[in-house]
């Protein structure tokens, strides 16, 4: 039996404690893969996410944007249907690098002082090989700081919002939060609905701009009205790298709130605050190739003999900003040139810059005035709604 | 439901009718309020100056045609709420009444100092307030006002409530200018 100083100097003058770890690690590696839980496992966040809104029945293995990682799968505890889901614990092998995702450290640890993978999206097989989408959400070594694990909830929804007038979508997980109460409140005369909800998202920068009164409508994809809820809490710290929301039930508005529905009637999609001042929300623009964008500083109204509007158009290549190209600005209301009712100003702005004023008649109340830039073959335009003082 | 050309002029009209003192009133007020520079830089709107942003923007930003600011406020901003009403004809003759312009001034109590007079932001905004109605003809009669009162709303916020009161006509024409009384 060698002496307590050889065996330090075998295990390079670890404590017995520290050596007795470093031999449970081994023994761990040797034996990952006799584990039933052992699978691998595909990691990405939502930048790399090639199917948003696709939750269940992926293949990551076909995708070279998510990045396969073995880990244990673990059970640690058990549903009743009272409560809310239960989380899954992942563990990685001792050897297992924070390195092999690349864009963690900069986007999810430097930025919100996460902990790696905290935050990531992970599509883990289940017990017939198909792969579900499941998210990251928090250290889970609060019972064995040795082995550190870590809490996953399955993403059981797709979040549909609209946000600076354009449509975002993410996977996420709903949780229940307890109101307490009947569902409605009564004060004298109206009753209104009251409920709330919360859910979990990655933390990104489109997550980070989910703030107080963000409106979202989370329901069933049902041909009813569906039910409409505005951000009470947002939570970006309690979790670093999630983005926890609790929300209030809203009421429905058949003004402003969309639910788009397929050719054969099915519902799509459901959008809060689609319509605002009667303008639609635009799709996300494809930065791949040259392309330009037309942006206006504030709202999206303009006042009739009310104050200039600046707007600015800038240039896309391959997702970053060039140079700007002199081009033509076009006005219409119902598709007919409004050019006489623009009163343009370029002094003293930018040359990707004018003010404009619309000094139209009454009558162009509650129109929508399209701006349209147009330099060779790229072209922009941006829907202003036209109101009164 | 859609409405005809004609039924949408004649709900347009109601901003200029005379008698149709509410959103009359409220137009004028506004036109007034976002031509005032003195108003625009007190109501401290940060986000709206570092954009440059024309005072029209102030409008259901900063300043409200009704008294109710919604939806939550997460941020330091402050507010003057304006509305119209009358309560009372005159006691011998009903087709004079006395038309209210109420004022509700509201700033956050974080920002409630002005930088460059040390004064509480609520009460200058009044001052200019009652400097530009205060004996004022712009709705046809002599503004008076008749009480100015401070009060708190939800502990953030110090309010202060400007009541102007002018004797005018009740409703004397109707929707197309003719003569509803007496006809």
């Amino acid at each position: 039996m060698p002496s307590f100083e050889t065996f330090k100097k075998l295990h390079g003058g670890l404590t017995v404690g520290q050596t007795h770890k470093a031999d449970s690690d081994m023994v761990m590696e040797a034996t990952w893969d006799n584990d039933i839980d052992t699978r691998v496992a595909y990691f990405y966040d939502f930048d790399h996410d090639n199917h948003i809104t696709q939750l269940d029945d992926l293949h990551p293995e076909q995708d070279e944007k998510k990045i396969p990682i073995s880990i244990k799968f673990i059970a640690h505890t058990k549903q009743t249907l009272a409560k809310d889901t239960i989380s899954y614990h992942l563990q990685f092998r001792p050897s297992q690098s924070e390195d092999v995702i690349p864009y963690y450290k900069e986007k999810f640890e430097d930025r919100y002082g996460a902990t790696f993978p905290i935050g990531l999206y992970v599509d883990i097989p289940d017990s017939k090989g198909r792969y579900n989408r499941w998210l990251v959400v928090s250290k889970a070594d609060y019972n064995d700081v040795q082995f550190s694990d870590f809490e996953l909830l399955r993403c059981d929804y797709v979040f549909q919002w609209v946000i600076d007038n354009k449509k975002m979508q993410m996977a996420g997980v709903l949780r229940s939060q307890n109101s307490y109460n009947s569902g409605v409140w009564v004060d004298y005369k109206i009753e209104s609905p009251e409920d709330q909800q919360k859910c979990l998202l990655p933390l990104t920068r489109e997550t980070e701009k989910l703030f107080y009164n963000q409106r979202m409508i989370i329901d069933n994809k049902v041909l009813t009205e569906p039910r409409a809820w505005v951000i009470t809490k947002p939570n970006r710290i309690a979790n670093k790298g999630i983005c926890g929301l609790t929300f209030a039930q809203d009421v429905f508005d058949p003004h402003r709130d969309y639910v788009e529905k397929d050719a054969d009637g099915n519902v799509i999609g459901m959008w809060a605050d689609y319509y605002v001042d009667g303008i639609a929300p635009e799709d996300q623009p494809d930065y791949s190739d040259v392309t330009c964008e037309l942006s206006v500083v504030g709202n999206k109204r303009i006042k009739i003999d009310g104050g200039y509007k600046r707007l600015s158009v800038t240039f896309y290549k391959n997702g970053e900003s060039t140079e700007f190209k002199e081009g033509n600005w076009n006005y219409y209301v119902d598709g007919t040139d409004v050019s006489l009712f623009i009163e343009e100003v370029s002094d003293g702005l930018e040359k990707n810059e004018r003010s404009i004023k619309f000094i139209g008649t009454d009558a162009y109340i509650g129109k929508i005035l399209t701006v349209k830039f147009t330099s060779g073959t790229v072209s922009d335009s941006i829907e202003l709604s036209i109101t009164g003082l | 439901m859609e409405l005809t050309e004609k039924e949408i002029a004649e709900l347009r009209a109601y901003r200029n009718i005379p008698d149709e003192d509410d959103i009359r009133y409220k137009q004028v007020i506004k036109e007034m309020l976002i031509n005032n520079n003195k108003i625009i830089y007190l109501l401290h709107n940060e986000e709206l100056e570092k954009a440059d942003a024309d005072s029209d923007e102030y409008l259901d930003t900063n300043i409200l045609p009704y008294y109710m600011v919604n939806p939550t406020q997460s941020e330091v901003k402050n507010f003057i709420c304006f509305e119209t009403s009358f309560e009372e004809v005159s006691r011998y003759n009903s087709v004079i009444k006395n038309q209210q312009v109420i004022f509700y001034i509201l700033c956050h109590q974080k920002d409630i100092t002005e930088k460059y007079t040390s004064t509480a932001r609520h009460d200058l905004i009044a001052a200019v307030l009652i400097d530009m109605f205060q004996g004022s003809n712009i709705f046809g009669t002599q503004l008076k006002l008749m009480s100015d009162k401070p009060s708190v709303v939800d502990t953030d916020y110090a309010c202060r409530t400007l009541v102007f009161e002018q004797q005018t006509l009740n409703s004397l024409y109707g929707k197309q200018g003719g003569l509803r009384i007496g006809n």
